[in-house]
């Protein structure tokens, strides 16, 4: 067992190296950094924190910095992984890897850890810069446990990504249909997820037109569940004030992370047994 | 060392129904194929495009599943055992990186989970040690071809199977390559090597196996399978002076072009049998003879006479292949 978990490590950590020191990671890591560094300064100073936002401790900054890690980090493992499977697949290195005496889940594995680590370099570097601009802001250091949710989360958050997005690269006849299936899923928990929980809050019998009343947040919640970036906000409520707190238990929440680095992982492995290079 | 019993794969073809827009059919592949590679053999796999030598090629190496049939592998009881003594070599590997020759290995080695040195060492052998740092973006197709040969000779495999290997080869790697192949089936592993023309396989082949439309039309020595489908029945002569008055009776004789300092040259068709060592000899003791070979049979004289096809539809009836429902 732990002879193929050191392969499954030892192939992904090669490509992981091989795309930190590709072209587009010399575009992408910048800005993500930048990025993670920039919603950290910006919401640890109370001056320019946006007006409705309440920032009173370090574990509020890492709560509103997590949007740009919904919005930038994802974005960045969709970018680095469209044509994990897609482009080895047209090249014919797909079938040179799927002869090799690896088992097809190992190499499936592999494949994303190689993807999930690349993408999370640049995140993880962020998040530490970011982590001493909060102190630098606000006298005070993240506490570990909420800097501990937060980088658990995350990599929860872009493991979950990297799976939809190899998946997609694994289902697409070429690059282009690849990049499609990936932004269009990242587009559609990013931007669109509002429309489906609108559309089942209505209904259910839920007034739309107030969306900060505690009955659409509950409903809010619960559809949450069901996408990632809405677990990840919930997981990362977990760590906030009581009265920021998510109406749902802990566990139905931590049950619904499980499941979704689960599920995804599970359908990918199972679509490489089954590929025909 | 490699059996395949009546081993079926066919590619699903989709067609879409009103109520089943999923719907496929089964397409091309290979069907019903027996075959036994035996130790030291190198095997070529020759037909026109599209006749199945890529997808036998697959099935053997295990990446296409069966879908009937037999694949027994001597000494391997699980499928990584399997591939451990398999070395494939898939067609036209397009390796466009980013990375280099000796990333590409290295990775590969890891997944092998052997030295990374024995890598190297491949890449020496088939001349890319210079060139391993090179972006693979930089790299000739034959560059790329030998690459993919390396690949394939990872882990001293037992049999190595080889998808159109000489594509893109200048003749001198040709003829290094020819070299290697026989040190290899000489140290007894066995080689498959594919190819649409006969004549790339013909020096180096010891065995043929002949495909059309999924299905293995004739196998064996070359000269055999020419014996049996009667195609060892045209002979050409050349020589100096008076040329032979008579040829016998049954012979169809033509004039073919003059090569340098020949005074007459023919082509002679036995309308029955094969120009045998005794037929040879009769053929005139006071004609100098210059020239007098066996007229080698193309890819599509062999399978028109395999296949009792014109040899104008020989090539052309794979696109016909989609069946209808099954």
């Amino acid at each position: 067992m732990s002879d193929r978990l050191q392969s499954i490590w030892a192939v992904g950590l090669h490509d992981a190296k091989r795309r930190v020191r590709s072209q587009r990671m010399l575009i992408l890591a910048p800005l993500v950094i930048f990025l993670l560094c920039a919603a950290c300064w910006g919401f640890a100073d109370s001056r320019i924190v946006p007006a409705g936002l309440v920032v009173n401790s370090p574990a509020d900054v890492l709560f509103l910095s997590s949007t740009s890690i919904v919005f930038i980090c994802t974005l960045s493992v969709v970018l680095l992984g469209f044509d994990a499977i897609s482009k080895r697949r047209l090249t014919g290195e797909l079938a040179i890897d799927l002869t090799q005496p690896m088992p097809r889940s190992d190499y499936a594995l592999s494949q994303l850890l190689g993807v999930w680590l690349s993408a999370m370099l640049p995140t993880i570097i962020g998040i530490f810069i970011g982590t001493f601009l909060i102190q630098r802001q606000m006298g005070v250091w993240p506490a570990l446990g909420d800097l501990s949710m937060f980088i658990i989360s995350t990599g929860l958050l872009l493991w979950w990504y990297t799976s939809l997005q190899l998946l997609a690269s694994s289902m697409a006849r070429d690059i282009g249909a690849s990049v499609t299936l990936g932004v269009g899923t990242w587009l559609f928990f990013v931007f669109l997820w509002l429309i489906p929980t609108l559309v089942i809050a209505q209904s259910m019998g839920v007034d739309v037109t107030d969306t900060t009343s505690l009955a659409f947040d509950r409903i809010q919640e619960r559809i949450d569940l069901f996408s990632p970036n809405g677990v990840y906000q919930l997981l990362m409520e977990t760590r906030l004030s009581s009265a920021s707190q998510p109406h749902l238990s802990k566990i139905s929440i931590w049950i619904s992370a499980i499941v979704w680095s689960i599920l995804p992982t599970y359908v990918f492995c199972s679509r490489i047994k089954h590929l025909k290079p | 060392m490699l059996e395949l019993k009546s081993a079926t794969f066919r590619y699903p073809v989709r067609r879409p129904r009103r109520f089943r827009p999923w719907a496929t059919i089964p397409g091309p592949g290979i069907r019903d194929v027996n075959l036994n590679l035996t130790s030291g053999t190198i095997l070529g796999l020759v037909g026109p495009n599209g006749a199945g030598k890529s997808t036998l090629l697959q099935v053997m190496s295990n990446l296409l599943p069966l879908e009937d049939g037999e694949l027994n592998v001597e000494g391997a009881s699980t499928l990584e055992s399997c591939k451990e003594i398999i070395g494939y070599m898939p067609e036209r590997v397009t390796w466009n990186g980013p990375g280099t020759a000796q990333q590409e290995i290295e990775r590969l080695c890891t997944m092998r989970n052997i030295d990374f040195t024995k890598g190297h060492d491949l890449l020496d052998l088939v001349g890319l040690g210079t060139r391993s740092r090179d972006d693979l973006s930089t790299f000739s197709q034959g560059m790329k071809q030998r690459l993919s040969l390396a690949t394939a000779l990872l882990g001293d495999p037992k049999i190595l199977l080889l998808d159109e290997p000489l594509n893109g080869l200048d003749p001198v790697a040709q003829g290094a390559f020819r070299t290697l192949l026989r040190q290899l089936s000489d140290r007894g592993s066995s080689v498959v090597i594919s190819s649409h023309t006969l004549s790339d396989l013909e020096r180096i082949a010891d065995e043929f196996v002949l495909m059309h439309h999924g299905r293995i039309v004739a196998n064996g020595p070359l000269n055999e399978i020419e014996r049996d489908l009667g195609l060892l029945a045209t002979l050409e002569i050349a020589g100096l002076g008076n040329p032979p008055t008579s040829f016998g009776e049954g012979i169809e004789v033509q004039d073919i072009p003059l090569e340098d300092d020949e005074d007459w040259a023919y082509r002679l068709h036995l309308e029955d049998g094969e120009w045998t060592t005794q037929r040879r000899s009769e053929l005139g003791s006071e004609a100098t003879f210059t020239r007098l070979k066996q007229v080698p049979a193309s890819l599509e004289t062999v399978i028109s006479a395999a296949t009792g096809l014109e040899i104008e539809d020989a090539g052309f009836a794979i696109l016909s292949e989609v069946e209808p429902d099954e």
